[in-house]
């Protein structure tokens, strides 16, 4: 498991990243003035660069609570939650959106229950450069 | 969300009240227009919806204003209508141009007569039209930009009660100037030049787009509206009342019941006066105002651009700011749009620094490389701006203004240069206004016979003779008017000498008329072509009138009084005596006027009793002389005959005999009364001759003395009237003419 800490909404939560789970997207995020031109080039209404990260979560067996506050934050009905990521040799933070997950029931083990297969996106509320 | 270079300021843009970047601003969509044609002037408009937390932007005050800004500079300055919250943090903002915010407040217009574009639009915006202390919207003039030579266009004509955005629009209309969006978020008057268009490349035009060939348009009409104003004719007429209201202690507007502009000083009864102008006065109190009208008149400068009958008209008939001074140059400009506009195309652009009114190259729809001017744009903004143009190809602007702006008065006849200047015109242009030789004058009426007066007759049974009435006033010269495009370099010319005046009258019931002036040339051009009219032609630059019929308001009503014979003396019976009414004085106004002379009727002759003849001045029996005659212009009344006796026989007096009419009327353009009515005789009337004296009533007679004494008696005639005077040569013909 990775080491990558997780900050969502200034809370660092104790829980484990799966090895190579964690991808990135962007999309440059274009205006309802886009079109093409008359001699064929396209006219560019470009609103600013959006960005995805997917990762996969586990908990951390000794701390499955953590994992628990975790899914009740990213399941709230919030329109967003801001997120810190890793981006390039830093971090990037910005507001994301995060609409859907799902994870599998696997069994109790010490009297707690276990969970795991959890898969979240965070996409960017809004572009971010432009 | 939009770029975010962009912001939108609210208030005074030195200290906002509310700032707006790209990631505030949801979405923004601005629309104006420019009329190439001229023929309107639209508000521009801008909505945006904004995100804000501060919830005080729903109140913010109308008309603040709004600027908007883009990569640090200003690009358009807009006035608030009105903020919407459309959902939680959410507002969506309306907001209009300086145009729009005018068109919710009223103007009491005005009456020019040259002033300067600027000040009639500071006027406008500033105040109402009567309070010139006012200053309800320096915002706005702070705004403003005159490009070079437009500020100082001489405005002339009316405006009457409107919306200030129609009184501003009147005037641009009127002088070819548009209202544009200029840099810096200014609003510029301009006119359209024939700049280098600036070209939009290809790969700014989104696929798409349409043209749209021009219309057949075949002709041009334009009303030319002209008001004068003449105290004999318009006469006072009641403006304004209120005196079945409560007095009013505070300041109201009364606006004048006339759909003319008033064009002299009213009478103000019971009121108290502040401000007033051609339409309306800020008073107080309860009272009436007064004034006569102006005449408003007009006439239609036409332009055929083709021979189609299918082709629409081009009608401006309610713009009162186009009048003499510049129909032509309006027609031409109406006609230089219509005859050469080949297409309207539209495209959507991605805008780089392109506004409405700026010529621009581009390939239309069709593939064509046009170029033309930008008529409208509608701004949606995003990452960038996406307008959708349309584009008035195939035209060429003329300059703003324009119009004649000298006026000459040529009498007499030589020949006149057409001056330099005429020639370093768009379209070199004169208008000529011939006006031929006035009639002469009518000549006065002859005064009426004495009557007799026999015993026992009252008052108003027996009368002297009647005075002569003054003839007509002499009809004004025929004018004629034409305009010359491409003048030559000069032109012989010929002003018709006035008409002699009647010869006199001895009827009392005729006046011989006076005859036709000659016409006036100028060229090949005659005022032979033209009618006469009895109010004249008016010259619009220094409102003198000119070829009118004769008529007193150059003199005053007492001539029209005075210019009439005296009444002959009589005599009646009442209350068992003889009452006496002495003949009439006439004066001479014309020789000296506003001194006269004064014209004394006659003397009645002496009585007779029975034994001597005594001065008539008594009551005593038994035959009077006759009574005098009356006066006219020129002579004294002729003296009552006295009363005769031959042996037994009595015959009481003849009446004495009206004075003939001798003064003959100056010649109308005489310098007759200062030089300060001279110009107004070019071409008028002649002046009417004096009507003459009214003959003395014939002596009466005291018939019981008579009874069973043997003498007889019989009564004198009165006296003959006096012949009316001859009326007054016309004014000499003139010619006017405007470049």
């Amino acid at each position: 498991m990775a080491t990558t800490k997780i900050i969502v909404d200034e809370v660092e939560y104790n829980i484990r990243i799966r090895y190579e789970t964690l991808r990135r997207a962007f999309e440059i995020y274009e205006g309802p003035n886009s079109g093409t031109a008359i001699n064929g080039k396209m006219i560019r209404d470009i609103i600013g660069t959006k960005y995805w990260y997917q990762i996969d979560i586990e908990a951390d067996p000794a701390d499955p609570e953590s994992y628990d506050s975790f899914y009740q934050m990213i399941s709230s009905p919030d329109e967003s939650h801001e997120v810190t990521f890793p981006y390039g040799q830093t971090t990037i933070t910005f507001d994301a959106v995060i609409q859907s997950g799902e994870d599998k029931f696997m069994g109790m083990v010490g009297g707690k229950n276990r969970w795991s297969g959890l898969s979240i996106t965070f996409m960017a509320l809004e572009p971010q450069r432009g | 969300m939009v770029a975010e270079s962009t912001l939108i300021l609210l208030g005074d843009p030195s200290d906002p009240d509310f700032e707006f970047n790209g990631r505030q601003i949801i979405d923004l969509t601005e629309d104006t227009a420019v009329s190439i044609s001229g023929e309107e002037m639209s508000s521009d408009a801008l909505t945006f919806s904004v995100k804000c937390e501060d919830a005080t932007l729903a109140a913010a005050a109308y008309a603040t204003q709004i600027t908007i800004v883009r990569n640090a500079l200003v690009k358009s300055t807009f006035f608030l209508r009105y903020v919407e919250q459309t959902k939680e943090n959410i507002y969506q903002i309306e907001a209009t141009s300086a145009v729009g915010l005018l068109s919710k407040e009223y103007f009491y217009g005005g009456y020019y007569t040259g002033q300067t574009l600027q000040t009639v639009v500071t006027s406008i915006i500033n105040t109402n039209g009567l309070d010139t202390t006012m200053t309800e919207h320096p915002e706005i003039i702070s705004l403003l930009q005159y490009d070079e030579g437009v500020a100082s266009i001489p405005i002339y004509g009316w405006i009457k009660i409107t919306d200030k955005r129609e009184a501003l629009y009147q005037v641009l209309l009127s002088q070819g100037v548009r209202l544009m969006k200029g840099e810096n978020g200014t609003l510029l008057l301009t006119g359209l030049y024939n700049y280098t268009p600036a070209d939009i490349a290809d790969e700014n035009i989104f696929v798409g787009g349409s043209t749209e060939y021009a219309e057949d348009v075949s002709l041009i009409e334009v009303t030319e509206h002209t008001f004068t104003y003449n105290p004999v004719y318009d006469e006072p007429a009641k403006l304004f009342d209120n005196t079945n209201s409560q007095s009013a202690g505070t300041k109201f507007i009364a606006v004048f019941n006339t759909d003319s502009p008033i064009l002299t000083t009213p009478t103000f009864s019971g009121l108290t006066v502040y401000y007033w102008n051609c339409n309306a006065a800020i008073v107080t109190g309860t009272g009436t105002i007064s004034a006569g009208k102006s005449r408003h008149t007009e006439s239609v400068i036409s332009r055929k651009i083709s021979e189609n009958a299918e082709g629409r008209t081009v009608s401006v008939r309610d713009c009162t700011l186009i009048t003499t001074q510049n129909s032509e140059v309006f027609a031409d400009r109406l006609y230089n749009y219509y005859k050469n506009v080949v297409m309207t195309a539209r495209a959507d652009i991605k805008k780089i620094d392109e506004r409405c009114g700026a010529r621009v190259r581009l390939t239309n729809s069709l593939g064509q490389k046009i170029t033309g001017f930008i008529s409208k744009m509608t701004e949606r903004a995003s990452g960038i701006i996406k307008a959708g143009c349309e584009i008035i190809s195939g035209y060429t602007p003329t300059a703003p203004g324009g119009g004649y702006s000298h006026a000459v008065l040529l009498t007499g006849s030589g020949s006149w240069t057409v001056p330099e200047s005429v020639f370093q015109q768009t379209t070199p242009r004169i208008k000529v206004i011939m006006i031929g030789g006035g009639t002469g004058g009518g000549s006065g009426y002859a005064g009426e016979k004495g009557g007799q007066c026999h015993y026992g007759l009252t008052y108003g049974e027996v009368t002297g003779g009647a005075g002569g009435a003054h003839g007509e006033g002499g009809e004004g010269g025929k004018i004629y008017t034409v305009t010359i495009n491409n003048p030559a370099a000069s032109y012989n010319y010929s002003c018709g000498a006035g008409g002699a005046g009647g010869a006199a009258s001895s009827s009392h019931s005729t006046s011989n008329p006076g005859s036709a002036g000659g016409d006036t040339s100028f060229g090949s051009y005659s005022s032979a072509s033209g009618a006469r009219s009895d109010i004249g032609i008016t010259s619009f630059f220094n409102g003198k009138v000119y070829g009118k019929k004769m008529d007193f308001d150059t003199y005053g009503a007492t001539i029209n009084n005075f210019t009439k014979g005296g009444r002959g003396g009589f005599a009646w019976w009442q209350n068992g005596g003889l009452s006496w009414q002495a003949p009439e004085i006439a004066l001479d106004v014309y020789t000296n006027y506003p001194n006269y002379t004064i014209y004394n009727g006659g003397s009645a002759g002496n009585a007779r009793t029975a034994s001597s003849e005594i001065p008539d001045t008594t009551d005593g029996w038994v035959i009077k002389g006759g009574r005098g005659g009356g006066a006219a212009a020129g002579g004294n009344g002729g003296n009552g005959s006295s009363a005769l006796q031959v042996a037994t026989a009595y015959m009481s007096g003849r009446g004495g005999k009206g004075a003939d009419a001798t003064i003959v009327p100056p010649k109308a353009s005489s310098s007759w009364n200062g030089a300060s009515y001279e110009d107004r005789f070019w071409g008028c009337g002649g002046l009417p001759g004096c009507g003459g004296g009214g003959g003395g009533q014939g002596g009466t007679v005291y018939e019981p003395a008579f009874a069973g004494s043997g003498r007889t008696y019989s009564y004198a005639n009165g006296g003959d009237g006096g012949n009316g005077g001859v009326g007054g040569q016309g004014g000499d013909g003139c010619i006017i003419i405007y470049y």
